[in-house]
């Protein structure tokens, strides 16, 4: 059986290292906090794009990250200090035999008899020791008769839990503050990169082939530039580029193949010809196009599909011939026309941005010297970009608008007489001929706006006058030719007593009538 | 030690229990009530001290001092302060005797040549016949015309002073106040009390006391208890406790409540700790423990401390009592950890 010495000091391991784990779990709720809402800052940041359309920056993401990855690891750091400090404090004989006396009741007689038997003083340092001392030796061990330390000293986890909870929900209180700060509203740029990333992914899901795989990418990597705010427009602009080159690339080679085969490949280009404004016999023609196909998986059901009008030419298809590649298929054809779209209206975008760009550089004032867009000139003479079929692409003032026919144009076709007014605005844009939109087949790689949901147009800046803000006298203004003079005032009729009037002096009286 | 070596530790203990026990028992069918008092006085004796009991007339402290003193079997002597009373009437003088054809002078012992010495109204003497018993009380011995004579062990004087009609009487200086190590203030007694005094002193038996010691070992006996009392053990945590009353207690002082800068003058000198310590240890032997408890120091602080705190003009005038102010550090003081 264990003495009262051996008790007290089993007593003080035991209170030192509750007291060294209860020091550290004061850290452990925040340090778990912290990390936890670190990992959690990007799906919190996901779902209140889901839900709200707030978008948490990735570099704002990052800098929160970090901030809750530093929190957390400061509060371990803390811990592990606090830790160490509660086992220094609580490692005393001294004061375990005073915590062992207040749990037995011994009135500081385990106290006494630890200030005079405490194991880490030499015996020959001590002082002399009573004769009473037996007696108090005994009457400790017999207090100490049955004293377990462990089940006397248990660990208790709930109050630095407790307490420390506060600080842990004061790290998610600020770690929700910050995300409340730092998320926005997405800009139209980001709306796009994150429709084309979609796209991107539902092509890398329905991918068969590796270029599927690499168009993914590519469409990822011009979602990424478009994300992107340091790079400049003209770096998103190539990716783009890439991106359609791609798409035109497949186009041309399925279009090749097509051509070679002599089947109808594009069954669901097909259904994309449906209410384009084409003729009853180009419609016809989609729609045996989609019969061929039908026929040619052997499942008979062309004659369906024509009855349709082409309007459920693959789907009836694909129905009826049991075939997930026709499925598949379509998957294909309707992310390609989404992609294209949004790759459009990506180019849109960044137009924009560019012309809100140079425009904040002309606003009266921002700069007198610099002269801002005359009247009469082109505001948009520099086209977007090489493709003239994309819907970015703005019809341009005094520009042959046949030129931007995606399917070669007529150049008499041309009104020249809509470019032969004159205002002192300068002249009126000139109505060319408004682009068309292609059908599936028609030209390459033009815009199949079919299952479209809208497209994107943009209005030309309106011309800023080179006054620079400043009243000018326009000398050119027309001036009105026909002659005028002012007419008599009506005679007002005056119904005071002719005292009260107004004498007129002798010298006006010729004067006024 | 002095301890008898036959005794083992806890017989002792049991021993002085006993004793003490018995004592407080046969002063109590004389004295009725004042229990605190008694206890008081017997702690006293036990450790070495000297106490100081204040009080109206007629409440029984000379009967209570004149019993303890009967029942523990020791000398008795009673002064009567007055203000003509000389040094030379307590100490004792030279007196010119004849011995054996030839004359010399020989020592005649005055009352403070006994076991219990009552000094009653000791505040009715001059502070010149007042400094004749210090040096009794703390050396225990007396000096009379470069002659110094010891006086006999155990050595206890207990002095009453009445804390009315203080007109012609001479307040105890401080020194003198501090050799006492306790002093008890005895208060009126509640009703019952008072109809057991009628009773018991009216009637025609009178208590018979049985002594506790036998007379001609009392002394001896008596010694040897107080130095079981002395072998009682206190912890450093205790120690630094009493420190901290001290130090509580002492204007300008580590610790020092804003109560106890603002209306005493002095603290309690180092007797006061070391009557705590004392006081802890009777306590802790009449509880049965060989060590010292926290609650055996606090039952000291009052009676200890009470008669070592100088008050200034402000607390008198104000009224607040040393008890006052002892009261609030009892309340504030915490028990320090090991």
């Amino acid at each position: 059986m264990p003495g009262p010495i051996d008790i007290i000091v089993s007593a003080r391991r035991r209170i030192a290292r509750n007291a060294a784990i209860g020091g550290f779990l004061y850290s452990v709720l925040p340090t778990v906090a912290a990390l936890g809402l670190a990992i959690a800052v990007h799906p919190l940041a996901r779902a209140i794009e889901a839900r709200h359309g707030y978008e948490l920056a990735p570099d704002r993401a990052r800098l929160l990250i970090d901030f809750l990855v530093f929190a957390g690891a400061a509060a371990l750091a803390v811990g592990a200090m606090r830790a160490w400090r509660e086992f220094r404090r609580a490692d005393d004989f001294a004061a375990a035999a005073q915590e062992v006396d207040e749990r037995v009741g011994a009135h500081e007689e385990i106290v006494t008899l630890a200030t005079l038997a405490d194991p880490a003083i030499a015996s020959e340092a001590r002082a002399p020791r009573s004769p009473l001392f037996p007696l108090l030796f005994q009457r400790a061990a017999k207090f100490l008769e049955g004293f377990d330390p462990i089940r006397e000293f248990p660990l208790r986890v709930g109050a630095p839990l407790k307490r420390s909870s506060i600080f842990a929900g004061l790290v998610a209180l600020v770690m929700m503050l910050a995300m409340l700060g730092l998320v926005r509203p997405p800009s139209p740029m980001q709306l796009e990169a994150r429709q084309l990333r979609k796209i991107a992914d539902e092509i890398a899901r329905t991918a068969s082939t590796p270029g599927d795989n690499a168009l993914a990418e590519k469409v990822r990597d011009a979602a990424d530039a478009l994300d992107n705010p340091s790079l400049p427009p003209q770096e998103k602009q190539k990716k783009l580029a890439a991106v359609r080159a791609e798409i035109e690339q497949r186009s041309q080679n399925a279009q090749q193949a097509r051509s070679e085969t002599g089947t109808g490949r594009g069954t669901g280009k097909g259904n994309s010809g449906s209410g384009s404004g084409e003729s009853r016999a180009e419609q016809r023609a989609n729609a045996q196009g989609g019969s061929g196909q039908g026929q040619g998986k052997g499942q008979g059901g062309g004659s369906e599909s024509a009855s349709n009008q082409n309007s459920g030419g693959s789907g009836q298809g694909s129905k009826q011939g049991g075939q997930n590649k026709d499925k598949g298929g379509k998957n294909k054809d309707q992310n390609n026309v989404d992609l294209q779209n949004e790759l459009a209206k990506a180019e849109a975008q960044i137009e924009t941005a560019g012309a809100q760009q140079s425009g904040s550089g002309n606003e009266p004032g921002s700069d007198k010297n610099q002269p801002g867009p005359k009247a009469g000139n082109n505001p948009n003479e520099k086209g977007p970009g090489a493709n003239p079929n994309r819907p970015g692409n703005i019809p341009k003032q005094g520009m042959s608008g046949e030129k931007n026919m995606p399917s070669g144009g007529n150049e008499s076709a041309k009104d020249m007489g809509s470019n032969q007014g004159d205002t002192h605005l300068g002249e009126f844009p000139n109505a060319t001929k408004t682009q068309r939109y292609l059908k599936p087949g028609e030209g390459s790689g033009g815009v199949n706006i079919k299952d479209a949901r809208y497209v994107t147009f943009k209005i030309p800046n309106a011309p800023t006058a080179n006054s620079g803000g400043r009243a000018v006298i326009d000398a050119s203004r027309p001036t009105a030719s026909t002659p005028y003079v002012n007419s008599p005032l009506a005679m007002t009729k005056d119904n005071s007593l002719p005292d009260e009037q107004q004498l007129v002096p002798p010298r006006y009286r010729d004067l006024i009538h | 030690m002095g301890a008898a070596p036959q005794i083992s530790p806890d017989q002792r203990v049991a021993e002085f229990r006993a004793a003490f026990s018995r004592a407080e028992k046969e002063v109590g069918r004389v004295i009725v009530g004042h229990q605190d008092a008694v206890r008081k006085l017997l702690s006293a004796l036990f450790c070495g001290g000297h106490i100081l009991i204040e009080g109206v007339p007629g409440l029984g402290k000379t009967l209570m001092v004149k019993t303890a003193a009967e029942t523990l079997g020791l000398v008795f002597k009673r002064i009567q302060f007055t203000p003509d009373l000389m040094p030379s009437d307590i100490i004792g003088t030279q007196v010119l005797t004849e011995v054996e054809g030839h004359r010399e002078f020989q020592f005649k012992p005055g009352p403070i040549f006994a076991h219990m010495v009552l000094g009653d109204e000791i505040n009715r003497a001059t502070p010149k016949t007042q400094s004749a018993v210090l040096e009794a009380m703390e050396e225990h011995q007396v000096t009379v015309f470069g002659v110094t004579h010891v006086l006999e062990q155990p050595y206890i004087v207990l002095a009453t002073q009445n804390p009315i009609e203080l007109e012609g009487t001479y307040p105890l200086p401080e020194a003198q106040m501090d050799r006492f190590i306790f002093k008890v203030v005895i208060g009126p007694p509640k009703p019952e009390e008072l109809r057991e005094i009628l009773n018991r002193t009216t009637g025609a038996t009178r208590a018979k006391i049985q002594p506790v010691f036998d007379p001609a070992s009392a002394p001896h006996q008596i010694e040897t208890l107080k130095e079981l009392v002395r072998e009682v053990m206190v912890a450093e945590p205790l120690e630094r406790y009493v420190i901290g009353i001290i130090g509580a207690c002492t204007p300008g002082g580590p610790g020092a409540l804003p109560e106890v800068s603002q209306y005493l003058r002095f603290g309690p000198s180092p007797r006061g700790a070391q009557a705590l310590i004392l006081c802890g240890k009777v306590n802790a032997l009449l509880a049965g423990r060989v060590s010292v408890a926290y609650e055996d120091i606090d039952d000291g602080i009052v009676p200890c401390l009470r008669h070592r705190l100088l008050r200034n003009f402000q607390a008198e005038a104000e009224n607040v009592t040393s008890e006052a102010i002892l009261d609030q550090v009892m309340k504030r003081l915490k028990r320090p950890r090991a």
